[in-house]
């Protein structure tokens, strides 16, 4: 007999098929999501790098356009123009570039500076304007006031002590001294280290970190100077040296040296412009004087010694202008002592350790490589009057900043 | 003839443990992935536009614009580092710097003061006083040179972000 088997399969679909469909779709959509949103995340990244980037850009571009301005005081007779435009410079190591301008504005310099990163773009802004740089007493290094200094200043003057120097101590304020203005440092220096005080000195103003570093541009010497034939000093007793009688057309004299002899008097009567290219001495009590309505700008190609009991007077009492005393790069040393302890005058020689001895009056301003105030004086500061020469020592100073 | 018809055989007691066993771990496996997908998920969604991210990113935005604009001469720092107080001009035309940024911390807060600065008299009036970021765990501010620097912890329980902002003054 034969067999007959029927088979009943049950047709039924399994479930795990689509399970697993639902599960991979669900896992695809959620890694498009974190796809997305790590894209999202990688723009906003992105964005942000590009927007630093530019920003950065920006700032270097402003920087430089300072930097080259205070570098085009250096070359003289210079005619005020500012710096040429420029476009698309690349910061290096990066994407980023700069373009930036400076415009004469008549009283001020404006600087606009774009950086571009990307898509990114930054302006930032800068107003210029020349300033004297006797702002009362500048070096690159060591400044030294003695106990009992006190110092005076017109009440709306931008006195400061300023140091480029960033070392410990590098500006020391004795006892009892006070300083009716700012006391700066080298940029990114503390000033708690860099400034030494006791707990009798006064600022009246702020202490703070430099942006920048003070060029102090050399002195540059007239080409009138530098032509002048030269002359040999030889001291003679009253015999002053007689200059102009137009203080905007000064005599000009080159000398050799100058050497007073002991209780020796130099006058100067008239205005006078004087180049020395050895070494100024005076001997002991000798004196160089500029007698009242003269004027003396003294270009230092060497050093200057003094002796005891001898120095420089001004007779024109509340004017420091009658007496201007330039260093050259080769004038390494100054000594400078005040008959009668009162000296009225600028010191420009940013190569030159300054070492004042004056008991009782100082005023002017003073720029040297270090600053030595060796007596207790009264040191008032009085702003240098705008000759508006070129070769007034300067450089450009910030007065606002601002960005979009 | 004789039909015989084959009977469909019911599961096996060990088939349906091994069955449900399958299923389960199946079930499972594919549930922890979408479980961890879905809090990978949550996480990046938060540190990319979650409320602390947000603050740390406006936070940072405001601090580095007002540091930015801040004179050098002058600023004032907590022996404690809980605040900073930075001055600047209102426009071109102020002689001094002529207003005031203090960021601070109050309890969870972060706020900062604007207002008038008085530059010789050395006196703030705040104007107005905004509210930065919320959920401050830690902050800490210092000025080095002419840097700023702004050290933010933010924690909402559920996510923390720490900021670390230093910018440049320019005035």
């Amino acid at each position: 007999m034969r067999c007959l088997k029927i088979k009943i399969t049950r047709n039924r679909r399994g479930s795990i098929l689509p399970f697993a469909v639902v599960v991979v779709i669900l896992l695809f959509i959620m890694g498009l999501a974190l796809t997305r949103l790590g894209l999202n995340a990688r723009m906003a990244s992105a964005r942000t790098t590009a927007e630093i980037s530019a920003r950065a850009a920006a700032d270097a571009g402003f920087e430089q356009a300072i930097r080259l301005m205070n570098l085009r005081l250096a070359d003289k007779p210079w005619d005020g123009s500012p710096i040429l435009p420029v476009t698309d410079v690349e910061l290096p190591n990066s994407d980023a570039s700069f373009s930036y301008n400076v415009s004469d504005e008549g009283t001020y310099y404006q600087i606009t500076s774009t950086g571009k990163s990307g898509t990114a773009e930054k302006m930032v802004y800068g107003r210029l304007m020349l300033s004297s740089l006797l702002f009362g007493i500048g070096v690159k290094e060591v400044i030294d006031v003695k106990v009992g200094a006190t110092f005076s200043a017109p009440p709306d003057s931008d006195f400061a002590i300023r140091t480029n120097s960033i070392e410990d101590n590098a500006i020391v304020l004795k006892s009892g001294v006070t300083i009716p203005g700012d006391v700066i440092c080298g940029p990114g220096g503390e000033t708690d280290d860099v400034v030494n005080i006791k707990s009798t000195t006064v600022i009246l103003g702020d202490s703070y970190a430099a942006s920048d570093e003070i060029d102090f541009p050399p002195v540059y010497l007239p080409d009138d100077l530098k032509d002048e034939t030269l002359t040999s000093y030889s001291y003679q007793a009253a015999n002053p040296i007689v200059g102009s009688m137009n203080p905007a057309d000064p005599l000009s004299i080159k000398l050799d040296r100058i050497y007073i002899p002991q209780g020796g008097v130099q006058e100067i009567h008239g205005h006078c412009e004087v180049y020395v290219m050895g070494t100024t001495i005076l001997g002991q009590s000798a004196e160089l004087i500029i007698t009242e309505g003269s004027s003396l700008v003294l270009y230092m190609g060497g050093d200057m010694e003094a002796k005891n009991s001898n120095g420089i007077e001004n007779l024109n009492f509340g004017l420091p202008g009658a007496l201007m005393i330039y260093g050259l790069d080769t004038c390494e040393h100054i000594d400078l002592k005040a008959k009668g302890d009162v000296f009225f005058g600028y010191v420009y020689a940013p190569e030159a350790d300054l070492d004042i001895y004056a008991k009782n009056e100082l005023a002017g301003a003073f720029v040297g490589k270090s600053f030595n105030l060796k007596n207790s004086a009264n040191f008032t500061f009085i702003p240098p009057p705008d000759s508006g020469e070129t070769n007034d020592p300067a450089s450009y100073l910030l007065l606002h900043w601002w960005e979009e | 003839m004789s039909l015989k018809i084959a009977k469909t055989k019911g599961f096996t007691l060990v088939e349906l443990m091994v069955t449900i066993l399958m299923a389960t771990i199946v079930i499972a496996g594919a549930g922890i992935v979408l479980v961890d997908s879905q809090r990978g998920f949550s996480k990046m969604y938060n540190r990319v536009h979650g409320d602390i991210a947000t603050d740390a990113y406006v936070t940072r935005r405001a601090f580095d614009s007002t540091i930015r604009k801040s004179t050098i001469s002058r600023s004032l720092v907590d022996v404690d580092s809980q605040f900073v107080e930075v001055y600047y001009y209102q426009d071109v035309t102020s002689p001094k710097p002529d207003r005031f940024a203090n960021f601070y911390r109050n309890g969870s807060l972060l706020l900062v003061d604007y207002g008038q600065y008085e530059w010789d008299t050395r006196t703030t009036t705040p104007v107005s006083i905004v509210t930065l970021a919320r959920n401050v765990k830690d902050v800490n501010f210092s000025v080095q040179g002419l840097s700023v620097r702004m050290m933010l912890t933010l924690d909402d329980d559920k996510e923390d972000v720490t900021v670390v902002s230093s910018a440049i003054r320019h005035n």
